[in-house]
């Protein structure tokens, strides 16, 4: 059947040939990668060589930005009519399977590619004052670089083969990084369980890509989105099952529940990793591939409304965790997560734009809130270093009344908290509100999304008030380091402080990038009006009825004051009672106690699926399969038999000449036989 | 294009001006030799006026393809066509590397024989002949002019008995072996009236073989499956690489089987194409005897030059089944695989021969234990070439394997490529073992190497091989592509396209 499909379906996704920037897009992708090459060898061969390591470090992210600016700029000048592909290399050609390593240059690319290479640089820059002392500095900018070289092609790549290759490497990148440090066993469990954790994920998207290959023959993202249409039903049984298996790599990928566990815990890594990684851009990978393939998923509402499901529950749930933590960095991650939930939100809502206009702020204030934590983390640790304390340099309960240390870092921290929390006008008000009234809008079409919104907004509460709670914690009140540390608190560098300078500023603006129509200054949406293009198809499909006039203001009021609410009061609780040390501070009971285990979600996890696992592949798979049956009967029996066979072979090599020609002789009058017949 | 008239002297010249050029290298040396025959040095000295004499000789080559050479009229005596150039270069890179690697070798083992180099480059121009024939008296004196200086050449160890052993076997059988080829060209000549492939293919066209032909090619079979190592006419081969001296050995299991191999892929693709249900089946037999003896046999050899020796019987079983469906893709697949084969099998030797000591009868996977903590690099080089011989996917040798199974499949022979697979998977039975001694073993305290050092030009030739093996193991488009163009030049019917890589 699939023959005739193949001869049913003629038509390619349309596309327009790359001129001009867009057929350098590939740089890129090479200036890391060449980063990564020079870094690489610095670290096998000159590891103290750091000044080098710098330059060549954040000089090839620089060049990657201003790649990604040109071809934007030559974008804006001319706006192509179709996706521009650029393909370097057949890759994989078959019969009837012709796969190109080609990049895809369209207005959704090009958002990410500024956002990779434009935030990279900044965090690379940071970086650099960050890692200096460390020992594996050159291995560190080595790894950073591939992941962006990686990153890129995850974002560029025009069919999903290639889109794969990023997927992988990013992943791979991922846990170099998070067991950085892997002399550190912790460490290196961490980057073992987001190994293992995305390995579920990763199964999904590749049999999301046979099916769709047995249905489409084709894996090019814009031959797919053409062909998809007229091929399957809406709703079908393929179209769902397509959609949630590449769902289940972005869940995966972007820590969504139920694989969400890896995430928190990948915050071993350095600091700027998480920045980068895992909060604005890998993370954010799922999001993406929603968004690309958003006909896909607009043509399986069930999909959607699981899609858009699972972020809202997520959205509250890691919310609810980030309430009680006390490490400074998993209370990020968890707001990670919880944000992450918002973007699926989005995207499952059919409001694509919107959740790419989330990730986008999002990757400002989020990357500036864990630099922010790193400047912290940086004094805490020379602090406690100075004195050769032991106690926990990101235990937000050792901390307090930075303010006075750190104004800089205080104030900068500030605009993202209110960013993240929603304040009007700045980013993360904007995008966070388009998404929640796009899930109120849809409302009219499933009352489920009107739970989904409820969910959101409830979400946003606890948001405000875990980042007041933050705030409060680190820098307001008395400091708790401990009068000697004290003293060695101090601001941090400003090559690390510059980056955090430039993110604050996005932070605080970034919403001028798709401002809605209420809003008294313009221009009105203009990344809504950029990605028309891309999401078109998939908007006539799931068209989102977004509110407007009294009910808008109300929604919006509703945020705001909810907002407002969550950080008052995560101000005035925090501050209410003195806050022992983490030395002196007695147990969590409780549901607070809860909240603080992560509702035992890693030990359920545990006691459920990895212990019997590991048990079942102890006992049965080790023991019984392979050592019995595998080793035992087949892998021994059979080369047993190879080899009574072969010894026969070697008896008959005897080295008696007469009988070799004996032997010649058999042969030959054999084969006279055999032609003469 | 560049038309060349066969018919008449010069035409010929130009035509077999490679060879001509590596007949005069050959002599050169031997002129060398009469005035410096007495230190390492002068046998040094042999072995670059060698390699310098193959540099014309590639460089008349490389003229005679680019410009595209073609017979005027009809073919004669020797071929001009795309397939003999790749032969032609085969066999020429077979042979640098063989003399590249035996400066190093001949020193370690204290054989100052200038004599050496000379042998080697009269067998390279028996090969060439050979795999450029278009007449069946050219092949044959080819065939000879190789033999006997190979049989010298597994001898070359004078104070070893096993390399006089080796070389009185192979002889002795070889002789064996040349009578039924030349009995087998007498017949067909009988039967056709032709000793011109061409010329014998036009005559059979469309029509029955005659018995007498069929006998004549049955003959012309059993030698040639002499040469290439087949069973069951292989038993000389482990007995003879065990005892020749390791780059000898290496040149056996490359130049030869290869210059075979091609002359073989000639015959039957030029001269009885309409005959092929008569030779299928024999072929088919021949390859799958080859393919399991050589593999099971493998399976219990201690010493890796004997490995190494069924695994070259087993590579034969392979490159039959490869020209088996007598198609454009069946040639292609045969150079594709050769040159890996080739390109792997001169590294691995090349690794063996500074892995040998005292005679070098007695390397076993003991004699590589631990070799990847003490020689890193080394260890890298045998892990690729074991991996490419066994057919592992980013080597040159999965493209090899990969080109055949689609030859074949191509072809709907499924059995043979399902006794290919099943065999390769078989053959992983004794190539993992030496990765594995190599890095998961330990050495205890005695050097692998036992002091010897790897010479920079045997650093350099493994190097380049090892290089290759992976850079075509990885983007093998170019060259498959030039595979089936090349092969297209022989054959023009059947399969234009590799099933899975390429186009």
């Amino acid at each position: 059947m699939t023959f005739s499909l193949l001869a049913a379906l003629p038509q390619v996704g349309e596309m327009t040939v790359a001129t001009g920037a867009a057929r350098w897009v590939w740089l890129a992708v090479a200036f890391p990668l060449v980063g990564f090459l020079v870094n690489g060898a610095l670290a096998l061969k000159r590891p103290e060589a750091k000044t080098a390591v710098s330059v060549v470090g954040t000089g090839v992210l620089l060049a990657a930005f201003a790649v990604a600016a040109t071809v934007f700029v030559q974008l804006r000048g001319h706006p192509p009519d179709a996706p521009i592909i650029v393909s370097l290399w057949s890759w994989i050609v078959s019969t009837g399977m012709d796969i190109q390593f080609a990049f895809q240059v369209d207005q959704l690319s090009v958002v990410m590619l500024l956002v990779v290479t434009g935030v990279g640089s900044l965090i690379h820059i940071f970086s650099v004052g960050y890692m200096r002392a460390d020992a594996g500095y050159a291995r560190y900018f080595a790894y950073l670089n591939l992941f962006v070289a990686f990153m890129l092609v995850l974002v560029l790549g025009s069919n999903l083969p290639v889109l794969f290759i990023g997927w992988e490497g990013v992943g791979l990148c991922s846990y170099l990084l998070i067991s950085f440090w892997y002399g550190d066993k912790a460490n290196a469990d961490a980057g073992k369980k987001a190994f293992l954790v995305n390995r579920i994920g990763d199964l999904g998207v590749l049999i999301a890509m046979f099916l769709l290959w047995w249905q489409v023959r084709s894996l090019e993202f814009v031959t797919i989105a053409a062909r998809v249409p007229g091929t399957l039903p809406v709703d079908g049984g393929i179209i769902i099952a397509i959609t949630l298996f590449l769902f289940l790599g972005c869940v995966g990928k972007s820590a969504q529940i139920p694989l969400y566990t890896w995430l928190p815990d990948a915050m071993a890594g350095p600091t700027p990793v998480s920045a980068l990684i895992h909060a604005a851009t890998m993370v954010t990978a799922g999001v993406y591939l929603v968004a690309r393939n958003s006909v896909l998923f607009a043509m399986a509402p069930t999909t959607s409304m699981v899609v858009a499901g699972i972020g809202a529950l997520t959205a509250l749930f890691a919310a609810s965790i980030g309430l009680r933590q006390y490490d400074i960095k998993k209370v990020l991650a968890y707001s990670t997560v919880s944000q992450l939930g918002y973007m699926f939100l989005a995207v499952g809502t059919g409001a694509y734009v919107a959740g790419v206009f989330h990730l986008v702020t999002h990757a400002f204030f989020k990357a500036l809130l864990f630099l922010g934590s790193g400047s912290v983390i940086h004094a805490m640790h020379h602090a406690y270093h100075a004195t050769h304390s032991h106690e926990d340099a990101q235990d937000m309960r050792n901390m307090g009344g930075l303010r006075k240390y750190m104004p800089w870092t205080f104030g900068l921290m500030l605009i993202a908290t209110l960013a993240i929390a929603g304040v009007a006008p700045l980013s993360g008000f904007f995008s966070k509100d388009e998404i929640l009234a796009a899930a109120f809008g849809r409302g009219e079409t499933h009352k489920i999304w009107l739970l989904f919104w409820g969910m959101g907004l409830a979400a946003a509460l606890m948001t405000a008030y875990y980042m007041m709670r933050l705030m409060a914690m680190t820098f307001l009140g008395d400091n708790r380091t401990g009068a000697k540390e004290r003293e060695h608190l101090h601001e941090a560098p400003w090559i690390m402080t510059g980056p955090l300078v430039v993110l604050g500023l996005l932070s605080l603006i970034g919403g001028v990038i798709n401002l809605p129509a209420f809003f008294p200054a313009g221009p009105h949406h203009v990344l809504d009006g950029w990605l028309e293009p891309v999401v078109a198809a998939a908007s006539r499909l799931m068209p989102v009825a977004m509110p407007h006039g009294a009910t808008e203001w109300a929604l919006i009021g509703g945020a705001v004051t909810i907002a407002a609410v969550g950080l008052v009061l995560g101000w005035k609780l925090t501050l209410a009672n003195p806050i022992p040390t983490a030395h002196d501070a007695p147990e969590d009971t409780g549901f607070a106690r809860v909240l603080f285990r992560k509702y035992y979600v890693d030990e359920i996890y545990d006691a459920l699926i990895v212990r019997p696992l590991v048990a079942f592949s102890r006992v049965v798979l080790w023991k019984g399969v392979d050592q019995g049956l595998i080793d035992g009967v087949g892998a021994n029996g059979s080369a047993g038999l190879a080899r009574a066979l072969g010894w026969i072979g070697s008896r008959l090599q005897t080295g008696q000449l007469g009988f070799y020609v004996v032997v010649f002789l058999i042969g030959a009058v054999w084969l006279l036989r055999t032609v003469a017949q | 294009m560049m038309p060349i008239d066969l018919q008449t002297p010069s035409g010929v010249t130009l035509a077999l001006l490679p060879e001509i050029l590596v007949c005069a290298g050959a002599m050169l040396v031997l002129m060398v030799n009469a005035w410096k025959h007495h230190t390492g040095a002068d046998s040094r000295l042999a072995g670059k006026v060698a390699l310098a004499s193959l540099i014309p000789a590639a460089a008349a080559l490389a003229w005679l393809w680019a410009g595209g050479a073609e017979p005027e009229g009809r073919p004669f005596m020797v071929a001009l066509d795309g397939f003999r150039f790749a032969s032609l270069a085969l066999i020429l890179i077979a042979t640098a590397a063989t003399i590249l690697l035996s400066f190093g070798y001949l020193e370690r083992e204290g054989l100052i024989a200038p004599e050496y180099y000379s042998l080697l480059l009269f067998a390279a121009s028996g090969m060439m002949f050979m795999a450029g024939a278009e007449d069946l008296m050219v092949l044959f004196l080819g065939l000879e002019v190789m033999s006997v200086s190979v049989y010298v050449l597994a001898g070359f160890n004078r104070g070893s008995i096993f390399s006089a052993e080796a070389a009185l076997k192979y002889f002795l059988v070889g002789a064996f072996a040349s009578a039924f080829l030349l009995y087998g060209i007498a017949l067909l000549w009988g039967a056709t009236g032709q000793t011109g492939l061409s010329g014998i293919g036009e005559r059979l066209a469309g029509g029955e073989l005659p018995l007498m032909g069929k006998l004549g090619l049955g003959l012309l079979l059993i030698g040639m499956g002499f040469k290439v190592a087949a069973v069951p006419f292989h038993m000389w081969a482990p007995d003879v690489y065990d005892g020749s001296p390791t780059p000898i050995a290496g040149f056996m299991a490359t130049g030869v089987k290869a210059a075979g191999f091609l002359a073989l892929v000639r015959i039957l693709y030029v001269a009885v194409p309409d005959a092929a249900s008569t030779w299928q089946p024999v072929v088919a037999a021949l390859a799958v005897a080859s393919m399991v003896v050589g593999n099971l046999v493998a399976l219990s050899q201690r010493s890796l030059k004997r490995m190494l020796a069924y695994s070259s019987i087993a590579h034969a079983g392979y490159l039959l089944t490869a020209l088996w469906p007598g198609t454009r893709l069946g040639a292609g697949a045969v150079v594709i695989y050769l040159a890996a084969y080739v390109l792997t099998t001169v590294a691995a030797f090349g690794i063996l021969g500074v892995l040998g000591k005292g005679g070098e009868r007695d390397v076993t996977l003991d004699s590589v234990a631990g070799l990847s903590k003490r020689h890193p690099w080394l260890a890298f080089a045998l892990t690729v070439c074991m991996l490419s011989l066994l057919g592992f996917p980013g080597t040159f040798g999965f493209v090899g394997k990969w080109a055949i199974l689609s030859g074949v499949v191509g072809a709907r022979h499924i059995l043979l490529a399902v006794i290919l697979v099943v065999t390769s998977l078989i053959s992983a039975g004794y190539y993992l073992p030496v990765i594995m001694a190599a890095y998961m073993r330990d050495a205890g305290a005695e050097d692998p190497l036992g002091g010897r050092r790897f010479d920079r030009a045997g650093v350099v030739t493994v190097a380049v091989a090892i290089t290759v093996i992976l850079v075509l193991g990885v983007l093998p488009g170019s060259v498959l592509n030039s595979a089936i163009e090349i092969a297209g030049t022989l054959v023009r019917t059947g399969g234009s396209s590799l099933v899975g890589i390429g186009r």
